[in-house]
């Protein structure tokens, strides 16, 4: 146990960087660290070619998704308007007409007991 | 026996059948100076009430008269001269509340001004579960079928609702008013 013990230690030990390794490391890669906002990075992310068109490509399908829930929306409220216009204007002519024919029951009625 | 017969009645066809629309009335739109056609089964009844609010008294009182309705057909024909209609295009409306559940409940007849006004209800139980109304005038004939649960009471008061006066309707207002 203890054996198993001492080579994971071992293969898990925390192991300094040999003197001038970040040096050498921001050498080849031909740039010196520079700090960078969050909103850079992401500027930076998309300076490569392909990134660029992909994001556009996506920005323009969300735009039109948007666009098209948008116009949906609207369309489904038109519907809804129409439809309860035409209930209510529905509903009038029908109890019109059902108060017509009462009053002329009750006038005739009325007449008849006179 | 009796058992049998209740279920004849209950299976034939006329009982309990949704109200249909008769197609033959819609060839006096060619005669008509102006006509209101509106046409709501239960899927646009439903889109309209969900677009009613239960705040506002007047809407919420067509909100619950809706509540039970399957569907609502009216259609208003108004003639430049008198005789453009006859009692055999109003035969197809007719024989429809003339199957089982239906009754006449007021038939007014004015030979004096020429006004036929006809109320059919349909019973189920102590409810109302269809109306259909002919008001037949020399240069006007409306006819109105209403299918499902309906308080009569509360669509007559709505006769006079929404800033329009009783009885006189303005069909100005109506969404499918077709000028010849």
């Amino acid at each position: 146990m203890s054996r198993f013990e001492d080579l994971l230690r071992e293969a898990l030990r925390r192991e300094e960087p040999p003197a001038g390794f970040a040096g050498r490391v921001m050498v080849r890669m031909g740039a010196a660290p520079e700090k960078m906002s969050r909103w850079q990075a992401v500027r930076r992310a998309f300076e490569a070619p392909r990134l660029r068109w992909a994001g556009a490509v996506g920005l323009c399908v969300l735009l039109v998704g948007v666009g098209l829930q948008v116009h949906r929306e609207r369309e489904t409220r038109a519907e809804g308007e129409l439809a309860k216009e035409r209930l209510v204007l529905a509903l009038q002519i029908a109890g019109s007409k059902l108060g017509l024919a009462q009053a002329k029951v009750l006038e005739m009625s009325g007449g008849r007991s006179q | 026996m009796r058992h049998a017969i209740c279920l004849l009645l209950v299976c034939s066809p006329a009982f309990g059948q949704a109200l249909q629309w008769p197609a033959g009335l819609d060839k006096l739109a060619a005669k008509a100076t102006e006509r209101v056609d509106i046409a709501l089964d239960s899927t646009l009844l439903q889109v309209a009430s969900r677009f009613l609010s239960a705040e506002k008294p007047d809407e919420a009182a067509v909100k619950n008269l809706v509540s039970g309705l399957k569907g609502v057909y009216v259609k208003v024909f108004k003639f430049d001269k008198e005789g453009e209609y006859s009692e055999a295009d109003l035969e197809p409306v007719r024989s429809q509340v003339r199957g089982p559940g239906w009754s006449k409940i007021v038939g007014v007849v004015t030979r004096r001004g020429g006004d036929n006004t006809e109320v059919y209800v349909k019973l189920e139980g102590d409810r109302f579960a269809g109306v259909a109304i002919i008001a037949a005038e020399p240069k006007e004939l409306t006819v109105v079928l209403i299918d499902g649960s309906i308080d009569l009471e509360q669509l007559r008061m709505l006769g006079g609702h929404f800033g329009i006066p009783k009885i006189e309707v303005d069909r100005k207002k109506a969404l499918k008013t077709e000028p010849k």
